[in-house]
């Protein structure tokens, strides 16, 4: 458990998994908007 | 243009911002630069809406004069009335623009924002009427009210600590860390309010088996709709969050892992937190404080329940005058009143002792209990 802690907190390893996880959330983005800019629906909250 | 609502601002956002990134790493803020942007972003949400750009203008006027005017007065005197009658002002647009749905009449006087501008204000008067904030210039509140990346909904700053930001310039250091932390901000808002709350809206929500209002139906919707109202609300926040960060300002969180609260009292330490915590220090705390001054009832715990119930009532009409909003007001007032009860019991009676197993049920229970709240919030049942 040790082990793996001390491998995730490298520097390499944490800059790997950070940008692994912002390109995951833009295919994620592109997957479903695709390169429209779309005009997604307001917040709920911006209703109050 | 609604902040945070299409790719299209996010573009103008990240070109705006370039030139704050660049001075902040020279450990430089330009206030003409920052109030730029902010001019950029007020017009982008209300110029395609002459009426909202208007009221938006009159109302922040109203406000200065009101602000200034009390600030003025509490130099010299501080009475009651004078300090109720300013706060009633302050609150005046905000419900002329909760009444005039109610009497089937346009809103003239809203716009995107009003409540929490408004909140704003109040908690400047209040803070003033303590001795807490004793002078302010027409330039601070401004820069404190007009203040782009939470203009739309929040999350709700206080006066002392949003200035305390602004006094500030961050080290290299430090606003590399602000950058880093705003970015991340910033993706988990798409990640929440682009993907998953998309998701849940498209794939469960809209389906004709969820709208068809079936027992079953209404019970998946109860689930579907309260994880995407977390997600939609905590991706805004998200954004906001990130935007201020990125400006150099630390915005207070407006959201902490809320489904695995323990207990009420737990939910509202974790759910739309600006809201609940200036709902506690400016409703309840001031209400308890000013009934035990009063004396007019002994019982501390009367007093702290008829508090909670003053402080959910008001925060459920405030959501609008519609019977669901009342009825989740007074569902949530109820639920802390008998938590509070509950918790005082166990005291002496010790039936729900602490340990692994009742902190895990704990959290179940208090997860559908919520979802059930969210439910009456919806508007789905009345």
């Amino acid at each position: 458990m040790k082990k793996i802690k001390t491998f995730f907190q490298l520097p390499y390893v944490c800059w790997t998994v950070k940008m692994s996880y912002y390109l995951l959330i833009l295919l994620g983005l592109l997957m479903i908007y695709g390169f429209k800019m779309t005009n997604s629906s307001a917040f709920i909250y911006n209703e109050f | 243009m609604i902040p945070y609502s299409s790719f299209s601002f996010f573009m103008i956002l990240g070109i705006l911002l370039i030139p704050v990134v660049v001075l902040g790493y020279k450990e430089k803020r330009s206030i003409v630069y920052n109030s730029f942007v902010h001019v950029v972003i007020l017009l982008l949400a209300f110029a395609s809406d002459i009426h909202q750009l208007v009221s938006f203008i009159v109302y922040i006027f109203w406000q200065v004069i009101l602000v200034h005017w009390y600030a003025f007065y509490r130099k010299e005197k501080n009475e009651a009335g004078v300090f109720y009658a300013v706060v009633f002002l302050a609150l005046v647009p905000l419900l002329v623009t909760k009444l005039l749905p109610v009497w089937s009449m346009g809103n003239i006087v809203g716009f995107l924002g009003i409540s929490y501008l408004t909140f704003k204000t109040v908690q400047m008067i209040i803070d003033m009427r303590d001795g807490a904030l004793k002078t302010v210039t027409v330039k601070e509140q401004l820069m404190f009210l007009l203040f782009s990346p939470t203009i739309s909904s929040g999350p709700i700053d206080r006066f002392k600590r949003f200035q305390k930001d602004m006094e500030t310039i961050p080290t290299r250091e430090e606003y590399r860390l602000l950058l880093y932390k705003g970015i991340n901000k910033i993706f988990l808002g798409f990640l929440y309010k682009f993907i998953i709350a998309y998701v849940i809206n498209d794939r469960v929500i809209e389906t004709p088996f969820i709208q068809a209002h079936t027992p079953l139906s209404t019970f998946i919707y109860m689930y579907a709709y309260s994880l995407y109202l977390f997600f939609d609300f905590a991706g805004y926040s998200a954004f906001a969050i990130g935007a201020s960060y990125i400006m150099g300002v630390k915005t207070p969180e407006n959201f902490h892992l809320p489904f695995l609260s323990k207990n009420m009292k737990d939910f509202w330490n974790r759910w739309h937190m600006s809201l609940s915590f200036w709902f506690r220090d400016y409703v309840y705390m001031r209400f308890v404080f000013w009934m035990m001054k009063k004396k007019w009832i002994q019982n501390r715990y009367t007093v702290s329940y008829i508090g909670y119930f003053l402080l959910f009532f008001l925060m459920g009409v405030w959501h609008g005058l519609e019977l669901h909003y009342v009825a989740y007001g007074l569902y949530h007032a109820a639920l802390m009143i008998s938590y509070d009860y509950f918790e005082r019991k166990n005291k002496q009676w010790k039936i729900w002792k602490k340990n692994k197993g009742t902190e895990v049920l704990s959290v179940i229970i208090t997860f559908h209990v919520i979802c059930f709240g969210f439910l009456i919030f919806s508007g789905r049942l009345f």
